[in-house]
């Protein structure tokens, strides 16, 4: 294989053609500011248009998209190029890149959604295809599953594109995200940004709102809009934390109404029982078990005395009886 | 009765290891398969990660045929045994546990079964006061295949000979035609995994239908062969209790009590890591929007008043038609025996007693 290097004029590069690019973006002010004063240090990687009518303009940009931007920022008119083999198709130029970039890390879940797009789109290979020869190459296990979780990431919005690179965004999260509607996932962003969701809460949020929003057939936008859940998301008086804990209840209670009832009569009865702070009762885990566990402080035969006092007082009343018909 | 729904599964390729290529139950199911293309393989390593259409692969059984069924901590399991003679299923049931746990990208049929006779031999010849329940329908559905295997046959004719076994063909299948003339001294129990209507035609779209299963347990009921109904998994729906009681009249107006060896029930569970697998695989389905909590053993179940509210109305609609059919619950608590039938087994080793006496253990 034989680079060529050239000096190629910016009007002879087509900036538009966008597709080799692994991952959309634009030059930041250091780059701007670097090409500015510096110029292209590292030659950019060109394809030369060949059997088209219209030959101009005569290069494709296969790497370097950021510095092509940078340089017509700054001016450059001439910039520094390797040419790729003139005999090479677009599948072994796309296999150089893939190899090139690979074999410095392995490909992140948004480069390999484009590379997968170009791959399976305008270079019609299979999804067996690329998961045998083209994973690998991108240092990738040829995992289905990867596949499946890689492949729509691209469609989300730049904005969430930017929260998943900038590790903002579970990964998962942003897999389920992309497979929804635009308003759907907006949405979701806007009321992970109002509680401050960190990567595991978005998960289980998006997870327990999809499955709500199934249950009553209605879109997130319409769940949100509920007065019960705006006049929560809109409070002042509470902190991110507070509201997150709140909000959470009232999605259990719709996710899991039958369980939450149990978990609200269990709260009522120990309400009802008054039970000391050093006195502690509690159910199995989800009321999976009959059992109830008791635990209890004390540092004096008084205090003793007083905590079984105050469990027998709960067996008189009846508590014991309705604690135990609850599971 | 309505064309079938249901199409018999045919390979497209046959994927074949060097072990078993000159096996006699290689050699019948390719006669059974002449179209399939045939691709003969060193061994398991050497398949494509995520081939296209439908594929089987021809294999031996490297590690022990039977093996105790897992069952589920702190639950009362039957003590029954698998003997894994195929691993996948063409079936396609959003609910199904083996879309998880299955690493191999096709179905496997393991066809040193010279290799199992000889393992079940020493197994059962060595324990003889102790009596097997055995199955082939955990890893995989027992008859699904058996249009092109007629493995049935093998193991009727095997397990007729034996007093301190029997062998349950699980199926949600028609595929009986292999074995249903033959003689079986009663120790193989013909059991089809049943479910409402609703659920038939939401989550097993590629079954045959209820009532085609129903005319295949009829008729091996006519040829002598115990039946075994499984509900499992029960899944609360809307119209659940209409949809499940049907399904027990339905059973009850073909199949005689005496002839019914058991009927087990089972709510819909799954260890975690399968949840994420179902919604992936089965979007479209509602399963996995029920009341599903972690259990003590962590696998995602109904909230526990739900599953009892479901296992005791079952059991009061099959015991309306005698006392002698037994029912039985699959990996439920003590509690939950007693809360929804009344009694309970009180361990596994009460359970496995009671379903032994009935097959005559």
């Amino acid at each position: 294989m034989k680079l060529t290097y050239l000096e190629a004029g910016l009007g002879e590069i087509d900036a538009d053609d966008r597709f080799f690019q692994l991952l959309p973006g634009m030059a930041d002010a250091l780059l701007m500011r670097s090409v500015a004063r510096l110029g292209i240090v590292e030659p950019i990687h060109l394809q030369l248009r060949v059997g088209e009518e219209s030959p101009a303009p005569r290069y494709r940009p296969v790497t370097g998209f950021r510095r092509l931007q940078a340089a017509a920022a700054a001016g450059l008119t001439r910039i520094p190029a390797m040419l790729l083999p003139r005999n090479w198709d677009d599948l072994q130029a796309y296999r150089w890149l893939v190899e090139q970039r690979g074999a410095l890390r392995p490909f992140s879940p948004l480069e390999a959604s484009h590379a997968i797009a170009a791959l399976s789109g305008p270079l019609s290979l299979s999804r067996e295809e690329i998961l045998r020869t083209w994973f690998p190459l991108m240092g990738l296990a040829p995992n289905p599953k990867l596949f499946s979780l890689y492949a729509p990431l691209r469609l989300l919005e730049p904005e969430l594109q930017s929260a998943l690179a900038a590790d903002e965004l579970a990964m998962e999260t942003a897999g389920a995200m992309a497979s929804a509607e635009p308003a759907e996932r907006l949405a979701f962003w806007q009321l992970s940004r109002t509680l401050r969701l960190g990567k595991n809460r978005q998960r289980e949020f998006w997870l327990l709102l999809s499955d709500i929003e199934r249950i009553d057939k209605a879109s997130l936008p319409q769940l949100l809009a509920q007065p019960e859940w705006r006049s929560l998301l809109e409070e002042q008086n509470l902190t991110p934390s507070q509201k997150t804990d709140r909000f959470k209840n009232l999605l259990m209670t719709r996710r899991y109404p039958a369980y939450s009832a149990t978990l609200a009569r269990f709260e009522s009865l120990l309400r009802s029982a008054k039970l000391p702070p050093e006195l502690h009762l509690r159910p199995t885990p989800w009321f999976a078990g009959e059992e109830y566990t008791v635990d209890f402080s004390f540092s004096t035969p008084a205090e003793f005395t007083a905590r079984l006092e105050t469990l027998q007082e709960m067996q008189a009343r009846g508590l014991i009886d309705q604690l135990t018909e609850l599971t | 009765m309505n064309a079938s729904r249901y199409q018999p599964f045919l390979p497209d390729r046959l994927y074949i290891e060097e072990a078993v290529q000159n096996n006699p139950w290689t050699t019948r199911i390719l006669a059974r398969l002449s179209k399939a293309e045939r691709i003969p393989i060193p061994d398991q390593q050497a398949l494509p990660p995520a081939p296209a259409g439908k594929n089987i692969l021809l294999s031996r059984q490297r590690g022990p045929f039977l093996r105790y069924c897992p069952g589920t901590s702190r639950h009362i399991c039957c003590l029954y045994h698998n003997l894994d003679i195929a691993a996948g299923c063409d079936l396609g049931c959003s609910y199904c546990i083996l879309q998880g746990y299955l690493n191999v990208p096709m179905t496997t049929l393991y066809c040193n079964l010279d290799d199992m006779f000889i393992e079940l031999d020493q197994v059962l010849d060595s324990h003889p006061d102790h009596f097997y329940r055995i199955g082939t329908g955990e890893l995989s559905d027992s008859l699904t295949f058996d249009h092109f295997t007629a493995w049935s046959s093998d193991l009727v004719n095997y397990f007729r000979q034996r007093r301190n076994a029997i062998i349950e063909l699980k199926s949600k299948n028609t595929h009986i035609e292999h074995f249903i003339s033959l003689p079986h001294d009663r120790r193989t129990v013909v059991s089809w995994s049943v479910n409402a209507a609703a659920i038939v035609a939401s989550e097993e779209p590629h079954t045959p239908s209820l009532a085609e299963r129903l005319e295949a347990a009829a008729e091996a009921q006519a040829a002598g062969f115990w039946i075994g109904f499984h509900f499992d998994p029960m899944i609360r729906h809307e119209g659940w209790e209409e949809g499940y009681h049907e399904v027990v009249e339905q059973i009850f107006r073909r199949i005689e009590p005496r002839n019914i060896a058991w009927i087990s029930l089972g709510a819909l569970r799954y260890p975690p890591f399968l949840d994420e697998i179902i919604r992936d695989n089965h979007p479209e389905s509602r399963i996995f929007l029920g009341e599903l909590l972690p259990g003590a053993d962590h696998k995602f179940r109904y909230f526990k008043p739900q599953r009892i509210e479901m296992f005791a109305r079952m059991y009061r609609w099959i015991k309306a038609h005698g006392q002698e059919t037994p029912v039985y619950l699959c990996m439920e608590s003590d509690e939950v025996w007693r809360k929804a039938f009344g009694w309970s087994p009180g361990s596994s080793a009460g359970l496995k007693r009671f379903l032994d006496e009935r097959v005559g253990g």
